[in-house]
């Protein structure tokens, strides 16, 4: 058997230096090659290749050219995730997990990932440097999904890079969902009760310096005396993300209830990996805008009502994320969340964006009696 | 109006500081015209809002300041508006004729001036406020600092049942109504001049999450609304609900003049928003004939933009006034709207710059369980359902005001056996007729308050 081609052959264009950006359209060429190639694709995208009615090796030269993908429905909750896996990879000695979405809008998706996720994880790691976010020393606390998601992962390698001990606080995202689809109020309540005995245990008794949430619990955080004077006490940098922030409430944040600390976003998910808060500029048109991770995670949004158009500066438009790493290809995608896009600033190649919020389709219902 | 004039604004208040907000809302006219800009609470303001509530200084206001308040809400210019032109701002968002807002300028004032009278009247005898060494006697306590509001935009009135809880010294943290800011705003304004400490009063317009985050935080809440809000907050104990209404006429006897202005006053008074407005009517007459009679009078009331002196309905843009009736179809159930027949140009009178308004609807019904006694909507639509002293007091349940029109004095004795009505009017009074200090919905203090042991030693 003759030596298939390894994965080095690609290391210019997946593992670059971080601060070199591949050429887009040759990411795009090589992502094709590595995942459909039978010698080095994964079983599924190489079976799939089979049904798609074009070949994505030779079809797709460009990121155009993905748009080959648009009809291309991929139904990420039911692959078996061990035919995720790219057959290249055998060749690289690196460890595969299993990661889940949060499962926001139907069944988890399942991806795999090795060693991607860390280069976008080193790459938002500059970004805070850039920043001002402390590094070096304590402890990173995390309350958050861990388990399938790959949150924890990231957050485990952020420490790692950045020189902190990670700490993880369990939360069980479709749980609080449940709770709140079913009308448990009671239920939602006490279990993030539980979930700030746990909080503060931690505070209390180890040296914890930063700490990542949703903007949801931070607010709860901001609600019980006893977590939120140790969370004013010690805490000196904070990542939110998992769900959307309005701007008064940023304001609010960054302000009033935690002025002692480092604020940063983060917008991203399983599918397309994170997008960080990109550093404040005077004149910015929102206070929080994030940069995805391009060319290796490309936004693209698009006109709700007419999704072949793209939208222009400033105008609000649904997400389309294509992911094109060694470890995965997600081909582009309608995602549920609405965001603004943003004029890129300091001639980053990508768009960027702010103001996410998830996109609900209009429904209006006849608010019936009198009050 | 030439090219865009600017827009009123309409800030947060903070424990009586006003404040700016990142996320803002335009409120329109009902014709599609940009009016107001609103500033949003996200939920997180509402706990810190609530936070800075508790955190000051017992003040409970005495009665004379919430009567000097009620005065200044009536007659001052208050956040840069003149009470005319709070009126017709209130009136063109919210599409409430002009003329609701103009008597509820007195109308506030004069339930701002009795907020003295009504805490004593709902004080159960026995309670004291002081008492010499040695007795142990019972004192008439609250169950809480902070009280919560969830508003509602159908009538300024509703605004003034928190006054009671000002009056028991709770602190106020209200989220208006969508559609009406300028009423609570104003209130807070008026209260704020009069001399109640500022981190009494704060006003937070925002979402449904900022309206649940400012219930979580509460100590109790006041939550105006529908079966909607019903199930959102019917499990919490510590939240109170008002609405919706279902009130009611139960009429036996004749069909007279006095029968038919009673009920025609009692389903388009103030435009048929109030809770206390006839939903239903249940006769042990011919119904038809009475549902013929009502919809001939009921068709007189005005169509017409509600700045306009002479507006009697309510107005909504074209659309959602569309949206309305065609529900209103889809709910006949075999009932048949006599009122149709007096709008040749239809039950939605369009008037032609945008908005309409709703026409009043009668609608006859077959049986005494036609499900249409239940559906309560924000304009006169009245259900007219055959009754039978047999039928007893099962279909008349859920009634926030029921008038019992006939002779027939052991109805109303009867009628007062059953818990969900909650007030039994006798004779020719309207169903929204209410005295001074008669209690709304029971008593508000009573779920605001307490009676508790207190005893010094002698």
């Amino acid at each position: 058997m003759g030596q298939p081609k390894m994965a080095d052959d690609f290391s210019s264009v997946f593992e670059p230096p971080l601060d070199q950006t591949p050429d887009v359209d040759e990411l795009v060429r090589a992502a094709m090659e590595w995942h459909f190639s039978p010698l080095t694709g994964s079983p599924y995208w190489v079976e799939r290749a089979k049904t798609l009615g074009f070949d994505p090796r030779k079809d797709v030269q460009s990121q155009a050219d993905l748009q080959l993908f648009a009809g291309v429905p991929v139904d990420w909750s039911s692959i078996p995730a061990d035919q995720l896996i790219p057959r290249g990879n055998a060749g690289r000695s690196v460890r595969h997990g299993v990661y889940e979405s949060g499962g926001a809008t139907g069944a988890p998706k399942r991806i795999i990932d090795a060693t991607s996720r860390r280069r976008n994880v080193e790459w938002q790691s500059r970004m805070l440097d850039e920043q001002g976010f402390p590094a070096q020393g304590g402890g990173w606390l995390h309350i958050g999904p861990t388990g399938p998601h790959i949150m924890a992962k990231n957050i485990t390698s952020l420490g790692e890079i950045r020189g902190h001990l990670s700490y993880f606080v369990d939360l069980d995202p479709r749980w609080v969902r449940r709770c709140l689809a079913e009308g448990r109020k009671d239920e939602f309540r006490r279990y993030i009760d539980h979930i700030l005995d746990q909080v503060k245990d931690v505070l209390a008794s180890q040296d914890i310096r930063l700490m990542s949430s949703t903007p949801r619990i931070l607010e709860t955080i901001a609600g019980r005396d006893d977590v939120y004077r140790l969370v004013r006490e010690k805490v000196q940098g904070m990542i939110w993300g998992g769900t959307s922030m309005d701007a008064e409430t940023l304001r609010l944040f960054e302000e009033e209830v935690f002025p002692q600390a480092r604020l940063a976003g983060a917008y991203g998910n399983t599918m397309m990996g994170v997008a960080p808060q990109r550093t404040r500029r005077a004149g910015d048109a929102a206070p929080c805008v994030f940069r995805p991770y391009y060319p290796y995670t490309i936004v693209d949004l698009v006109d709700p009502d007419e999704p072949s158009r793209r939208v222009a500066d400033g105008e609000q438009g649904r997400v389309v994320v294509t992911a094109l790493t060694r470890d995965h290809f997600n081909p582009p995608t309608l995602e549920r969340d609405l965001a603004v896009r943003q004029p890129s600033a300091d001639g980053f190649p990508g768009i960027e964006l702010s103001d996410v919020r998830p996109y609900e389709s209009a429904s209006t219902t006849v608010v019936e009696g009198v009050y | 109006m030439s090219g865009r004039t600017a827009l009123y604004e309409i800030p947060l208040i903070r424990a009586g500081e006003p404040a700016r907000s990142a996320e803002r809302t335009e409120l329109c006219g009902v014709d599609g015209t940009p009016l107001a800009t609103v500033h949003l609470a996200p939920p997180l303001l509402a706990r810190l809002t609530v936070a800075s509530a508790r955190a000051g200084e017992e003040s409970t206001p005495d009665p004379s300041l919430l009567r000097q308040a009620g005065k200044l809400f009536a007659t001052a210019t208050l956040n840069g508006l003149s009470p005319q032109e709070y009126c017709d701002l209130q009136s063109r968002v919210t599409g409430v004729p002009v003329t609701v807002a103009r008597h509820s300028l007195e109308d506030v004032a004069q339930t701002f001036a009795n907020v003295g009278a009504r805490l004593a009247a709902e004080r159960p005898p026995g309670t004291e406020d002081e008492f010499g060494p040695g007795v142990i006697s019972a004192v008439w306590a609250r169950r809480g600092d902070v009280l919560a509001v969830i508003a509602p935009s159908n009538n300024p009135g509703t605004h003034t049942q928190w006054l009671t809880a000002l009056g028991c010294g709770y602190r106020l943290v209200v989220r208006p109504g969508a559609r009406d800011p300028f009423t609570p705003a104003r209130m807070i304004a008026a209260l704020l001049e009069a001399g109640v400490a500022p981190h009494y009063l704060s006003l937070l317009p925002g979402s449904h999450a900022t309206g649940d985050a400012l219930v979580e935080a509460a100590d109790l809440s006041l939550v105006f609304g529908g079966d909607a809000a019903a199930r959102r907050y019917g499990q919490d104990r510590r939240v109170i609900l008002r609405g919706p209404g279902r009130s009611k006429i139960l009429h036996s006897g004749a069909i007279t003049d006095r029968v038919l202005d009673v009920i025609c006053d009692s389903a388009g008074f103030d435009a048929g928003m109030r809770c206390t407005n006839l939903t239903a009517v249940f006769t042990d007459g011919d119904p038809a004939a009475l549902a013929e009679a009502v919809a001939e009078r009921l068709a007189r009331l005005v169509a017409a933009p509600p700045q306009s002196p002479e507006a009697q309905l309510p107005v909504l843009p074209l659309a959602e006034a569309q949206r309305l009736r065609t529900y209103l179809d889809g709910q006949l159930a075999g009932a048949v709207d006599v009122a149709a027949a007096h709008y040749p140009d239809g039950s939605v009178a369009d008037l032609g710059d945008g908005s309409a308004a709703l026409r009043p609807a009668v609608l006859l019904c077959d049986r005494v369980d036609h499900p249409g006694s239940r559906i309560e909507l924000s304009f006169p639509c009245v259900w007219i359902l055959p009754w039978q002293r047999s039928d007893g007091f099962g279909p008349l349940r859920d009634t926030l005001a029921l008038t019992i029109l006939g002779d027939d004095r052991t109805l109303a004795q009867e009628a007062l056996r059953e818990r969900t009505v909650r007030k039994v009017l006798f004779g020719a009074f309207p169903t929204y007729s209410a005295g001074t200090t008669s209690p709304h919905d029971g008593y508000l203090s009573h779920d605001l308050m307490e009676a508790r042991g207190y005893g010094t030693a002698g």
